[in-house]
């Protein structure tokens, strides 16, 4: 298990979290602010209720258009229930980068659902099967939130806990729960078992009624990992190129797409490819705000594609890019990501005790964080860090990925 | 007892101080508290100052006010550089707040925000202010906790600390050790798991002990009965507090109140959780150990 507190975590109430992050608040674009201390001034409202109220139409209203980009998270609930409004306004908190009150919203709804006393929920008159489902979705959201946070234990239980609510039923809690565990293992570098979640789930005719295409798209993708850390590029390339053409215009998504087929493209050794794949996807995720993650990932492959040019000015350039992102409020597996990359930097440019130093935060945050394969791959950048792969012959879907690149 | 059904009346700070709020909301905080507090308007910073000089148990409650040229934010930034540990609930009005001003106004710390955007209901401003005693009430226990960790050279130790602080937040109400476990921001079989590693008491002893505090406070008050903590405090039945303080103390409520039950409980939770730096004397090792309640003496 993993043998720290949450360490985040200031809060246990709306109120609260705004005392504690309102220095930060203040720095923030008006905008930002407004959305956030919006979100925390309801949730306080939610927090004094003991009966669970969907929030004020006015307040949904003003955050509307907060709200519209943000992926559709229940295809069966209803948009007008209130549990989902609530979950929406957490949803909003997680995209702005404050999970404390995501979570605190998640925890208001809960009690309110009767996590802690069933007697609060059936005097609300919600039947037992729908309250299990809200329930769950709840678990969800907090494993989800455990996981980006680096505490896979606590999301494997909160995974769990949902599973066991929806056991029977396919529904919009059972596939978040069943995501959910499928992104855990890749966190937890257990590509076999992401390979058969994946192809289990899309070839399950129950599921097949809730998969909604950004599920596909999610699942090829994580299919389209676990191919590529298990050395199918090939296999890794054609799932991505099935979850590109489900996506549509979908642009935060193709973002981090786009990344995961040029790092492919990179592990096949076509520089070209996976340069101009770093260079769009980075370019797509400033310009649509994607998250942070997608940005490390694409500033970590354009560092990497520098290395393997071996430009003492590029490498400089893209080291400055981690050095930016390295500033901004990580999650603990991007930061250990950009860390052994800017370590990799540090080496090329014959700088051994930052490098080191580098590698020492990366190995406390995997082991922490029990991210087995950043620890394999520690370990293997330790012992050797100029291992180059050698180019096989141009499949001809790196060849079309090769052509997409370039037009951008 | 309360019958099923009836809205406890928890308690609430013994005075509120009102400023620059608006006639209407005055009134509807009048109404609000009734006779269980009372309620003083004051105009500006050197009232508000006179008042949170001598009064014990306050809340000062105050607009959030957008225009950030009004006096207000220069008198009000004074009297929270002086008091800031008073308790002050912000009430959100249409047409004069905004969410910066929110966010001005929590850089000071506030213990609650109210939107009074779409209309004020009583019940809701009641929630507020008896939340702001409860954390009032925590600051006391916690306060004395420390001073008791102190006497022995003891130090509670950060996590165990954490969980009591959040725990203590709760204990007016059935605190379960899922919902101690949510306060944490993990699932409970997670911090189950984590005490053990860590060699502390089970959640469920934590939150027990939690809401023994809290009754240990109210005991020492001689106004008070064990039916009237116990009602204050959600317990089912007196015999359910009775039985809990028995089990915790191996004391009698009635043995406890002779002796102080507020220095003889956090006694007893230092000798029972054994904190670092407390000598292991022939009284604390003979002492029988808690052990897990069955989930129905849970409280």
């Amino acid at each position: 298990m993993t043998h720290s507190l949450p360490a985040p975590i200031g809060a246990s109430s709306a109120a609260e979290w705004l005392s504690l992050a309102a220095a930060r608040l203040a720095a923030m674009p008006g905008d930002v602010v407004d959305v956030l201390a919006t979100v925390a001034m309801h949730t306080a409202t939610l927090e004094r209720h003991p009966d669970l109220r969907a929030p004020s139409a006015a307040a949904l209203a003003a955050l509307n258009p907060a709200l519209s980009p943000l992926p559709v998270q229940q295809l069966l609930l209803a948009p007008e229930h209130p549990a989902n409004q609530w979950l929406q306004l957490s949803a909003l908190a997680e995209h702005h980068g404050e999970p404390v009150l995501a979570r605190i919203i998640v925890d208001a709804l809960a009690e309110r659902l009767g996590e802690h006393d069933a007697g609060r929920a059936t005097s609300s008159g919600m039947d037992d099967v729908e309250r299990a489902e809200l329930l769950a979705l709840c678990f969800t959201r907090r494993g989800r939130m455990a996981r980006v946070a680096g505490y896979l234990d606590d999301a494997q239980c909160h995974f769990d806990e949902a599973l066991a609510l929806t056991r029977s039923s396919w529904r919009d809690a059972r596939l978040a729960a069943e995501l959910g565990l499928t992104n855990l293992a890749v966190a937890r570098g257990n590509y076999p078992q992401v390979a058969a979640r994946c192809t289990a789930l899309l070839a399950h005719s129950d599921a097949a009624a809730v998969l909604a295409p950004v599920h596909r798209v999610a699942l090829y993708q994580m299919r389209a990992i676990a191919s590529r850390k298990r050395g199918a590029l090939i296999d890794a390339l054609l799932d991505s190129w099935q979850a590109y053409d489900l996506l549509g215009h979908a642009s935060a998504h193709r973002a981090e797409l786009i990344v995961s087929m040029a790092e492919t493209a990179l592990e096949c050794g076509d520089v070209v490819a996976a340069e101009a794949g770093f260079h769009n996807a980075e370019h797509e995720a400033r310009a649509t705000g994607a998250p942070l993650r997608v940005q490390v990932a694409a500033a970590v492959g354009t560092a990497r594609v520098a290395l393997v040019r071996g430009t003492r000015a590029v490498v400089l350039s893209a080291a400055n890019d981690l050095d930016r992102l390295l500033r901004q409020p990580l999650a603990p597996r991007e930061r250990a990501q950009a860390l052994m990359t800017r370590a990799a930097c540090y080496q090329f440019t014959a700088e051994p005790s930052l490098a080191s130093a580098a590698l020492g935060e990366a190995r406390e945050l995997a082991e922490r964080h029990a991210f087995h394969d950043l620890s394999f791959g520690l370990e293997a950048l330790r012992v050797d860090s100029a291992a180059t792969v050698a180019a096989p012959a141009r499949h001809p879907a790196l060849a079309r990925f090769g052509a997409l690149a370039a037009m951008a | 007892m309360a019958s099923p059904g009836t809205p406890r009346r928890q308690p609430l700070p013994a005075t509120l101080l009102v400023w620059a709020l608006p006639d209407s909301v005055v009134a509807l905080l009048r109404e609000a508290v009734g006779r269980d507090a009372q309620l003083v308007v004051v105009r500006n910073g050197g009232t508000a100052t006179d008042y949170m000089r001598r009064a014990g148990s306050l809340c000062l409650v105050v607009p959030v006010l957008r225009d950030r040229f009004d006096p207000f934010w220069t008198e009000y930034t004074v009297v929270r550089e002086r008091f800031p540990n008073v308790p002050v609930v912000a009430v959100a009005t249409p047409g004069v707040s905004s969410m910066q001003a929110v966010v001005r106004l929590s850089q000071l710390g506030i213990s609650d925000l109210i939107d009074g955007n779409e209309g004020l209901r009583p019940d809701e401003v009641r929630a507020a202010l008896a939340k702001v005693y409860n954390d009032t009430t925590m600051q006391r226990i916690w306060a004395a906790l420390e001073a008791t960790c102190d006497e022995g050279g003891a130090r509670c130790p950060d996590d165990l600390a954490t969980m009591l602080r959040r725990a203590l937040r709760c204990a007016h109400e059935p605190l379960p050790a899922s919902k101690l476990a949510a306060l944490m921001q993990m699932h409970e079989r997670t911090l189950r798991k984590y005490c053990e590693s860590r060699g502390l008491p089970s959640p469920q002893i934590i939150a027990g002990w939690a809401r023994l505090l809290v009754a240990a406070l109210y005991l020492d008050d001689p106004g008070r009965s064990i039916t009237s903590i116990s009602e204050l405090l959600a317990y089912p039945t007196p015999g359910a507090l009775r039985k809990q303080i028995l089990r915790y103390t191996t004391h009698s409520p009635r043995q406890l109140r002779t002796q102080g039950a507020m220095t003889v409980v956090l006694q007893e939770l230092k000798q029972s959780l054994q904190m670092p730096g407390t000598p292991e004397t022939a009284d604390t090792a003979t002492r029988p150990r808690l052990v897990l309640l069955r989930s129905e003496d849970v409280a």
